[in-house]
């Protein structure tokens, strides 16, 4: 078996007693799609901002194999190291795009700012790859120079991902991508989603509370409950044949959907 | 004129404030086109009018020195007559419209045409210090993408200019790289006047008083002005001569002369300008 | 050839929702299978033999035992097996027809059957003939071919499933009860996919209803018992 490309040991973060994350291990391998299920306050969102770096955890490590062949403990890197990564191997897509946009930068503007983050300086290259990433995520390359401002939701979300995706990052962190979206917008999305994730080979970590979307996307399944994995596994094993109690209630309420 | 000696200190600012400036200003030349802030005083004029320019001239203004004041190119606007006339009374300094002549300019939007030299100090009136601030504006943020070097969004305001008017349309304050390491905005000078402070052999000191900031480009120091590889920097260009000189390589202001719309083209620094035209008469 | 071997296997539900309710279906169960074997599991309903055909595909866990699974690149435990190791075995070796097809909404059946091959990275053109081929010899016409099974009757559905599930040479195929709303017809192509498989040398679990079908296919019974 390959080696992973991000490992985490005894991460622990704890705001309040028993709130946060406690002593979590996990390991993603490329071309995975691990999902992180669990109720609001279940600490699966602090878990996503420590496995991306953008908070540091109180004790643990978390190691990523760069594309340079190199391991780096997140947990020591500095952080023009970790923003660096953020910009070239990582993505983070928000819930809210909002926080992941630029909403009165043009659509290409905020696709290419990656590019020129990492030096691009072809106007020409960067608004090709633009329109060639809107394309990917199913916006019509026409809107290029819109702001997303005027998008819909579900457009925003996409935009965002194409902003993501154009510097070939290797891992995504995703956290609750369809939260705020209309159902039938959201199926769509999900649909881009597992396209991509399946043509582009990327690692993806997702934080979802929605079963739906976690078997729709994740091959592996972890459950937290107050800030611990209480049970990880196969998705559809970890769905069809629950063991820990919460995970048993977390599915039977969703048994009738299906 | 008299040094008024009982009302003022010797370039109105009190000798701790322009100690206080000069350390800062000692910082951002070391740094060229970092900001550093600084306790900006109250002066006696509103914010906007160059309370920063005259703070950095204050802290730097010696008895010998020799002061020009412009304003968009001209000596004899009402903001450069009255800072003029300002440490012509706080200082007793020589004021002088002639560049060459003048060891201290200070300026608000322009630098001369003619070029400066060694041992001159060119000083900017800044009003917006910050040439991330359009696009992050969160100063917290700012701080971090000048210190880690991230500047991409730098050229997303180009790359919006060229999207939506198929060209880089800023003209003023058309933001540069100082030293190979800072973003700098270079105040609103237009972008005609960047590569003049690319090598510049004077000094160039910027002043900010309503958001308290101070920076340098120290001489001889490289000013590169950002743009695309397919869309390179290009300065303005005019199919007009100087109406007045007929300067054909000037920053030209559009002047209505009449109140049936005739317009013509002149030079923007007015003593060039003159020079020019006495050189010819002569 | 050895592909399937299974050791005193024992599966217990707890119903931790229901007053830790424990429900036992199975109990140290034991058998094997061979390649080019049909081995049929029956029993009354309720003795668990979905629950087991389940386990044979790693979707269920079991409590105890081992579940070995021959493949070429060597011998894995379901039981022990990190989920990897069980995705690899399921995108190679092992195929699990359903008796419901798992509708993914808004792919087309064409997409559908084509991921597993696709997913081997076989030649595309190869691809459409294969999918094509084993699209038509389902009966489904061509008109539904670019269209989401979703809206698909019981039968159309069903057999969508199988076309997926059968699209590659697993080693080893385990079936649901793949006939179960299938005509007459469909169910005679059904058990003929299965032959085919069993002439090429896979290996074959199944459950299936239909007695006419079961005795047709089975080389093998497995009866299963309610575990008391």
């Amino acid at each position: 078996m390959r080696d992973p490309i991000l490992s985490a040991r005894h991460l622990t973060r704890e705001y309040a007693p028993g709130q946060g994350c406690l002593d979590i291990e996990l390991d993603v391998w490329p071309g995975e799609v691990l999902g992180i299920v669990g109720e609001s306050g279940s600490g699966k969102s602090t878990l996503l901002r420590l496995l991306s770096g953008q908070e540091r955890p109180d004790t643990g490590s978390n190691r990523f194999f760069t594309s340079t062949d190199e391991w780096v403990e997140l947990t020591e890197a500095s952080e023009s190291h970790l923003r660096y990564l953020g910009r070239t191997e990582f993505g983070i897509i928000h819930q809210n795009p909002r926080d992941g946009l630029r909403l009165r930068i043009s659509a290409g503007g905020n696709i290419g700012e990656r590019l020129m983050g990492v030096g691009e300086r072809n106007y020409g290259d960067i608004r090709a790859r633009a329109a060639q990433w809107m394309q990917e995520v199913e916006i019509d390359p026409a809107r290029i120079d819109d702001k997303p401002l005027y998008f819909s939701g579900g457009m925003q979300q996409r935009l965002q991902i194409a902003r993501n995706l154009v510097t070939n990052p290797r891992l995504i962190f995703m956290d609750e991508p369809t939260g705020g979206l209309d159902v039938s917008v959201q199926a769509r999305l999900l649909d881009t989603l597992k396209r991509l994730v399946q043509e582009l080979g990327i690692a993806v970590i997702i934080v979802t509370h929605d079963m739906g979307v976690a078997r729709l996307l994740a091959d592996r399944l972890l459950v937290m409950k107050n800030g611990r994995v209480i049970e990880s596994g196969l998705t559809d094993q970890v769905l069809d044949d629950p063991h820990a109690s919460y995970t048993q209630q977390l599915v039977a309420s969703i048994l009738q959907v299906n | 004129m008299m040094l008024d000696t009982e009302s003022y200190n010797f370039a109105y600012l009190d000798e701790q404030t322009k100690r206080m400036i000069r350390r800062g200003l000692l910082k951002a030349v070391a740094v060229p086109g970092l900001q550093v802030p600084f306790g900006g005083r109250e002066m006696p004029l509103p914010y906007g009018w160059g309370t920063g320019g005259i703070q950095v001239t204050a802290s730097v203004i010696g008895e010998e020195d020799c002061l020009k004041v412009i304003d968009q190119g001209a000596d004899d606007t009402t903001n450069a007559v009255s800072i003029r006339k300002f440490f012509a009374k706080t200082a007793s300094v020589k004021t002088t419209e002639i560049t060459e002549e003048a060891t201290l300019i200070q300026t608000r939007h322009r630098i001369p045409e003619t070029p400066l030299s060694s041992g001159q100090i060119l000083i900017y009136q800044v009003p917006i210090p910050e040439p991330l601030r359009f696009i992050e504006p969160r100063e917290t943020e700012t701080r971090k993408m000048h210190a880690l070097s991230e500047y991409g969004v730098m050229h997303v305001k180009l790359y919006e200019d060229i999207a939506q008017f198929g060209q880089i349309a800023t003209a003023y304050a058309y933001p540069v790289m100082v030293n190979g390491r800072y973003v700098m905005d270079p105040s609103p000078i237009p972008k005609f006047d960047n590569p003049k402070m690319n090598q510049n052999p004077a000094l160039q000191l910027f002043g900010a008083g309503r958001e308290k900031r101070l920076y340098a480009v120290p001489p001889y120091t490289d000013v590169q002005s950002l743009d695309f590889e397919d869309h390179p920097f290009e300065v303005q260009s005019w199919d007009e001569n100087c109406a007045l000189c007929g300067a054909t390589d000037t920053f030209l202001d559009e002047v209505i002369v009449d109140d049936a719309g005739t317009r013509m083209f002149v030079c923007s620094d007015t003593h060039f300008c003159v020079q020019r035209q006495e050189a010819q008469n002569a | 050839m050895r592909r399937i071997t299974v050791t005193e296997v024992s599966k217990t539900f707890t119903l931790h929702n229901q007053g830790g309710t424990k429900l036992p279906v199975l109990d140290r169960m034991s058998f094997h299978v061979d390649a080019g074997e049909c081995v049929v599991l029956y029993g009354p309903s309720g003795c668990g033999k979905s629950t087991f055909l389940k386990m044979l595909f790693g979707n269920y866990l079991a409590d105890q035992g081992s579940i070995e699974i021959h493949s070429e690149e060597g011998v894995v435990d379901l039981v022990r097996a990190h989920p990897h190791e069980v995705l690899t075995l399921r995108q190679q070796t092992l195929g699990f027809v359903s008796q419901f097809l798992r509708v993914i909404p808004r792919i087309s059946t064409w997409d559908l059957v084509c991921d597993p091959l696709k997913r081997q990275g076989i030649d595309p053109t190869e691809i459409d003939e294969r999918v094509a081929h084993m699209l038509k010899r389902l009966n489904l016409p061509e008109s539904l071919w670019h269209l989401a099974p979703a809206t698909f009757s019981g039968g159309e559905q069903q057999r969508v499933n199988i076309a997926r599930s059968l699209i590659l040479d697993y080693p080893i195929v385990l079936l649901d009860e793949p006939t179960a709303s299938l005509d007459a017809a469909n169910r005679e192509v059904v058990a003929g996919l299965i032959a085919d498989a069993g002439e090429r040398g896979a290996a074959l679990v199944g459950i299936f209803h239909d007695d006419t079908l079961r005795s047709h296919v089975a080389d093998r019974l497995i009866h299963l018992e309610a575990v008391a």
